[in-house]
């Protein structure tokens, strides 16, 4: 079961683990696929590593560019990676996010890959800082306590 | 030209910028108290205070904060200040949870398409080589 304020998000994809790991761990392959639909990806590092950073700048159709950042927490090939994902300045800076929602600054994501059968299965963990999620149980509890029929607006909190 | 669809993930709450975030509103137990006490229906400043051993000033400056981070809304009506629980505020902090499984879904429908791609492509080479040792 998901912790609060946890996303989890499974997904299978018709390939091999190896192949699908790689396509996330190997800037030549990441280059190709990651970012919005339509706007390009230009690599500003990429040191895949445990400790290290992939730092990119996305370009929209429109032109606008912004950056974004992965620091990585461990990598295990070919199952399981963790990373820090954010917006990021030119610098690889982290910034917050430069649209008008609220959104965590930092989230971290866990994903673990599973094959079977020539089929490998995503199961992406994101999650908020230790701060937002303790904040986010308080809001859960909330919401239990005092019951979704009064706060009838109040969608799943994660 | 598509540049809204570019930004299309990100949908932007309504009245966004806030003094305080509805985390600090909800983290009093007496805050949660008194929202639950408005969620039916609006009370005025007394009734809510009524309701608790604390002293008046103290209920007033739980409802500023609650005010200020747009789960309440006060209301002078006549002589008298109503309070008036403001529910929808609490889906923002939900949002972007929403926000991110959105992204991760056109993220990996991405993946899913390049994974297609040049595993289609490998195949062409193969069989390429291999019409060639025939």
């Amino acid at each position: 079961m998901a912790e609060k304020n946890e996303l989890v998000i499974v997904r299978e994809f018709n390939a091999p683990r190896q192949l699908v790991f790689d396509s996330f761990t190997k800037p030549e392959h990441l280059s190709q696929w990651w970012g919005p639909k339509g706007s390009s990806i230009s690599i500003v590092t990429a040191d895949i590593q445990p400790g290290g950073i992939f730092h990119y700048k996305l370009t929209s159709p429109d032109n606008t560019t912004m950056y974004g950042k992965f620091v990585y927490k461990e990598i295990i090939r070919p199952g399981k990676i963790v990373f820090v994902s954010s917006f990021a300045d030119s610098m690889g800076n982290v910034i917050p996010t430069p649209f008008p929602i609220k959104f965590p600054h930092e989230i971290l994501n866990t994903w673990t890959l599973t094959e079977q059968s020539g089929k490998t299965t995503i199961t992406l963990r994101g999650c908020t800082d230790q701060r937002n999620r303790r904040r986010a149980r308080r809001l859960q509890e909330f919401i239990l306590v005092y019951g979704a029929g009064i706060w009838r607006n109040v969608r799943s909190v994660g | 030209m598509k540049p809204k669809g570019f930004l299309s993930i990100f949908v932007q709450p309504k009245g966004y910028i806030m003094k305080r975030d509805v985390f600090q509103g909800l983290a009093d137990p007496t805050r949660r108290e008194i929202l639950n006490m408005i969620a039916h229906k609006s009370l005025n400043v007394n009734s809510v205070a009524q309701n608790f051993d604390v002293s008046r000033t103290a209920i007033y400056k739980h409802l500023k904060i609650l005010s200020e981070c747009g789960l309440v809304v006060l209301q002078q009506q006549g002589r008298e200040r109503f309070c008036e629980a403001k529910p929808e505020k609490l889906t923002e902090v939900s949002d972007w949870v929403d926000q991110y499984r959105k992204i991760w879904t056109q993220r990996f429908d991405s993946l899913d398409e390049y994974l297609r791609k040049i595993q289609a492509e490998k195949k062409t080479t193969k069989s390429k080589k291999h019409g060639r040792k025939k």
